[in-house]
């Protein structure tokens, strides 16, 4: 736990001028607001998620723009506790009697379930104050909405060439998102994130048979992101995927061998192990990994990691209450290290806090989510570990949707973008519209081979959804073969 | 737990204070800053969570929230800012939107926002008690809740019951839509959710189910007999495990059916995608699409429905209609500016995902009108056969080609009428035109409303199913 100075007398900080100037509201925040809040009340503990937000997203239909918007959010969010109750408000203004209102509903709520709930209680770690900023090169609020159209409307006329395209959603999008923690512990964390990306989705129309198929790219970055990438290649290359998929054929449904490629990978584990490694659903009894830590719930070739910091996936520095993000093996080498935690769940659970508290805006409360998760590398390569299984499906990610679990019975599920039927080891027929299926204990133990191409994603235009909430996570890993995988869809 | 009844308020109601007279004065100015149109969309939400854990409320929370959309033209250049505090002043919130607006290309469809025509529908969207009720009334409610859902197990002997999580979430919105033609809408809404999941031990085995109650009502006596229902029901599946592969006849349950309805069919009656030819209805109004066994209602009245309304999010008058009619496809669902395009008027089907968002045609409250027979009845007719009562991933359906995708985490294999086991992790697959066409067998008069959907159980056959 680290313990790092700075100077709070400098109200206007670097964080703040790189946004923009609607964020010199925040500078009237008082960090000694939540102290005077907690004695003021009679409170145990208040602490208080400042946020304010900007995105851009521009989405053009058919080449006809869709949709042209800014977003400008921006509140703090107030959790107090006082007798083991906790309860949460918000509010959208800033002034001093607006975030006391709040306080005061957050009190109010917490009374009424006084008599219901368990005594809670937060972890106590060593104030923290800091602040961390993603980097980037070029700021993509300064570059002129007419560019990003540009961009899109090149895209457009690409794409429409490709036979059999028969239309097309292409987007770009971008957020800056600025967080403030402050305690009345004494915390104060600021991280500020900027995400941008571009993507598509296409149908295609063959012979009477649609299909579709949706991909993009994003990245924890600046405007130079987009530069980087050739996106007439990329999206001539999805045209032409889509409609080669309207003519696949479907996949037999049944059981068999699989090589996941690296996007399903990051997708299986999220779904497969992430969640129920979450320290709320494991303290509220609904996880199949509770009380397993310590047992083999993997092959030995699996080691998992949630890291905030990651190359390639999501930024978090600090979770949402200020806690610095460690990276944290929940798995290793087969076996279950621990859970992610906040702070009430690793006091009540008896380890130390992971800095998994998180929350997507200022009006939401504290769950524990993953940041990237991923499984580390080892030995094979993709060909060799391909041709080594001879027959079964090579499962790709680009076009997955996503996935779901249910942490209780064990029970998840992703869909996977168009796949290679493998035959004598070798990727021979491409067939659509994959459904995987497996129960969580079973899994991640018939994992035989891992390969040493590590690569990590994530996305601004979507994310991991939890209790109505949806916040930015990334996930991947290397290749990886599973024996026995069950494969359908319609 | 009493069932209360209570008296519904109009939902149309007087235009509310503050935000009023701003939005009077943003639409005002906005001429002058040299808008050709303006349209403000205002939702002011007053939630209440509570969180259960481990059979406890470990949390709760309380807080008023504005969501609040501009979209303003220019010619026909549109563009749109979302906000969550509007301005006093409307030159602040102007200076944000028009140099969007100016940048925006030309959309050359563009025909206007909606103007004010007809009178919206009288509709029952609004149960005030939702907003009124204290939060000890919630604490009480979601205890008593609770303690249903755990009934049945305890009632048989199961060594532990406990709600292992879930919520109870209560929102009272107030909806004000105005634009520059005039249009001036407002409307309050009310939506209860609670989702628990039972988790019950027996025998050194687990079984679970979730209640799940999404209306825009809240009916104590319906949410009663429904947590009932769903205790009884975790009785059911321990022990359960994948099945052989292979094609069976399946019966969905009453939510399930809505649930696939909602994710792989839906969107095809859009007028949007009909008309960016991505529906597989392109070209077939007026068919038959399905088996004469199936009428789909567009049912803005819906009692309890989420999405009961008397105007859509343009403030377009909306209208109770079939969309299938014994299969053939009667209705595409049109906002105004898709209706505009195919040189017709507006169903009142504009939806929007977010206040700044273009409105997109979709269903007020999607009706599958019930047949006859229901859950029970259609189990004992299985030769050999899945009922599902629970799934996950359905939402990776696949609207734009009909590929219905979704794992069955809790099912029962029936055999000649009998339960033979139950069943988790398989994944079930099809095509949603062949399975409402020569697929179907059955649709029930047992209809459920979850959230916007009222459907009741379907009996189909020859599903793939992936299992063992």
């Amino acid at each position: 736990m680290c313990e790092l100075p700075i100077d709070l007398d400098s109200k206007i900080n670097l964080l703040t001028i790189v946004i923009t100037n609607w964020l010199s509201k925040l500078t009237h925040i008082d960090p000694d607001l939540v102290l005077k809040l907690r004695d003021q009340l009679g409170l145990d503990f208040i602490d208080a998620r400042i946020q304010v937000y900007h995105s851009e997203l521009v989405v053009l239909d058919n080449g006809v723009v869709r949709e042209l918007t800014l977003n400008k959010h921006q509140g703090i969010g107030v959790r107090v506790l006082v007798g083991g109750s906790m309860g949460y408000s918000s509010t959208n203004s800033f002034d001093r009697e607006s975030i006391r209102d709040a306080a005061e509903r957050a009190l109010k709520i917490a009374r009424a379930i006084s008599g219901e709930t368990f005594k809670l209680a937060l972890y106590e770690r060593p104030v923290v104050k800091s602040r961390a900023s993603s980097s980037f090169q070029v700021d993509p609020g300064l570059i002129d909405i007419s560019e990003k159209l540009e961009l899109l409307k090149t895209m457009y006329s690409v794409v429409r060439e490709v036979q059999g395209v028969s239309s097309s959603t292409i987007r770009f999008g971008y957020e800056d998102d600025y967080r403030l923690y402050i305690s009345s512990r004494g915390d104060y964390v600021e991280v500020y994130r900027k995400m941008i990306g571009a993507g598509a989705r296409l149908i295609a129309h063959v012979e009477g048979v649609y299909e579709s198929f949706g991909d993009a790219e994003s990245a924890v970055a600046g405007w130079e992101f987009i530069k980087s990438i050739n996106w007439d290649d990329w999206i001539r290359d999805r045209g032409k995927l889509v409609v080669e998929t309207a003519r696949a054929r479907r996949v037999k449904p049944g059981r068999y061998d699989i090589v996941l490629d690296n996007d399903m990978v990051g997708l299986m584990l999220h779904e497969a192990f992430g969640h129920a490694s979450e320290g709320d659903i494991v303290l509220a009894g609904g996880s199949v990994l509770g009380g397993r830590v310590g047992e083999r719930v993997a092959s030995e070739y699996v080691s998992i990691v949630d890291d905030g910091l990651v190359e390639g996936g999501a930024y978090v520095p600090f979770d949402d209450e200020g806690t610095p993000k460690r990276k944290v093996y929940t798995v290793k080498n087969g076996v279950l290290q621990g859970y992610l935690h906040s702070l009430s769940t690793a006091r009540a659970l008896g380890q130390e806090p992971t800095g998994n508290a998180r929350v997507m805006s200022y009006r939401h409360p504290i769950l524990v989510r993953q940041t990237n998760t991923y499984m580390e590398p080892r030995d094979w390569s993709p060909d060799e570990m391909i041709r080594d299984m001879k027959n079964g499906v090579y499962v790709k990610g680009r076009g997955a949707l996503g996935g779901e679990v249910n942490p209780l019975t064990g029970a998840f599920t992703f869909t996977s973008g168009p796949s290679y039927i493998v035959e004598n080891g070798e990727p021979k027929t491409l067939v659509k519209g994959v459904m995987l299926s497996g129960l969580i204990l079973d899994t991640l133990r018939n994992v035989d081979a891992v390969g040493k191409d590590l690569l990590v994603r994530t996305s601004v235009f979507g994310g991991c959804g939890k209790s109505n909430q949806m916040v930015r996570v990334g996930d991947g890993g290397p290749h990886v073969r599973v024996r026995g995988f069950t494969i359908g869809g319609g | 737990m009493e069932d209360h009844t209570y008296a519904y308020e109009d939902s149309q109601l007087e235009v509310v204070e503050v935000v009023d007279d701003v939005i009077e004065r943003i639409i005002a100015r906005s001429t002058e800053r040299g808008l050709s149109e303006l349209e403000v969309y205002v939702v002011k939400t007053n939630i209440r969570v509570f969180t259960v854990a481990d059979d406890k409320i470990i949390e709760a929370s309380s807080s008023v929230d504005h969501d609040i959309g501009l979209r303003g033209s220019i010619g026909k250049r549109v563009g749109a800012i979302r906000l969550n505090n509007l301005p006093r002043n409307p030159d602040e919130a102007l200076d944000s939107l028009i140099p969007v607006v100016k940048s925006s290309p030309e959309d050359p469809y563009w025909s206007g926002f909606a103007s004010d025509a007809k009178a919206p529908l009288k509709v029952e969207a609004y149960d005030p008690r939702i907003g009124k009720m204290t939060e000890e009334e919630y604490v009480e409610l979601l205890k008593a809740t609770m303690e249903r859902l755990k009934e049945p197990g305890l009632r048989r002997g199961v060594e532990k019951a406990f709600v292992a999580e879930g919520l109870l979430m209560a929102s009272d919105l107030e909806v004000t839509i105005s634009n520059t033609h005039g249009v001036c809408r407002s409307m309050k809404k009310s939506i209860v959710t609670i989702w628990l999941t039972l988790n019950i031990l027996k025998n050194g085995s687990q079984s679970d189910y979730g209640l799940v109650y999404n209306k825009g009502i809240l009916d104590q006596g319906e949410l009663e007999r429904k947590a009932l229902e769903s205790g009884e029901r975790a009785l059911l599946f321990f022990n359960s495990k994948p099945i052989e592969s292979g094609e069976y006849e399946v019966v969905f349950e009453p939510t399930q059916t809505g649930l696939i309805l909602q994710f792989s069919l839906a969107p095809a009656f859009s007028g949007l995608n009909i008309l960016e030819n991505r529906s597989p209805l392109r070209s077939k109004l007026g068919e038959v699409v399905f088996s004469d066994k199936v009428s789909i209602r567009d049912n803005p009245e819906l009692r309890g429905g989420v999405g009961t309304r008397g105007f859509d999010d343009e403030g377009v008058a909306t209208s109770n209609k079939r969309v299938v009619d014994k299969g053939v496809f009667k209705t595409i669902l049109h906002s105004h500016y898709t209706a505009k395009r195919m040189n017709t008027d507006s169903t009142g089907n504009g939806i929007r995902t977010h206040p700044a968002a273009q409105p997109q045609p979709g269903f007020t409250n999607l009706e599958l009108e019930p047949g006859s027979g229901d859950l029970e009845e259609f189990t004992r007719d299985l030769k050999k056969g899945i009922v599902v009562y629970d799934i996950i991933g359905y939402w990776m359906s696949d609207p734009f080609t009909g590929s219905v995708k979704a794992t069955v985490t809790h099912g029962l294999l029936v055999e000649n009428g009998v339960v033979v086991k139950p069943v988790k992790g398989v994944v079930i697959g099809g095509s949603i035109y062949d399975w409402l066409s020569r697929n179907l067998v059955s649709v029930g008069g047992d209809s459920v409303v979850n959230g916007n959907a009222s459907t009741p159980s379907i009996l189909i056959s020859g599903v793939k199913v992936a299992g063992k």
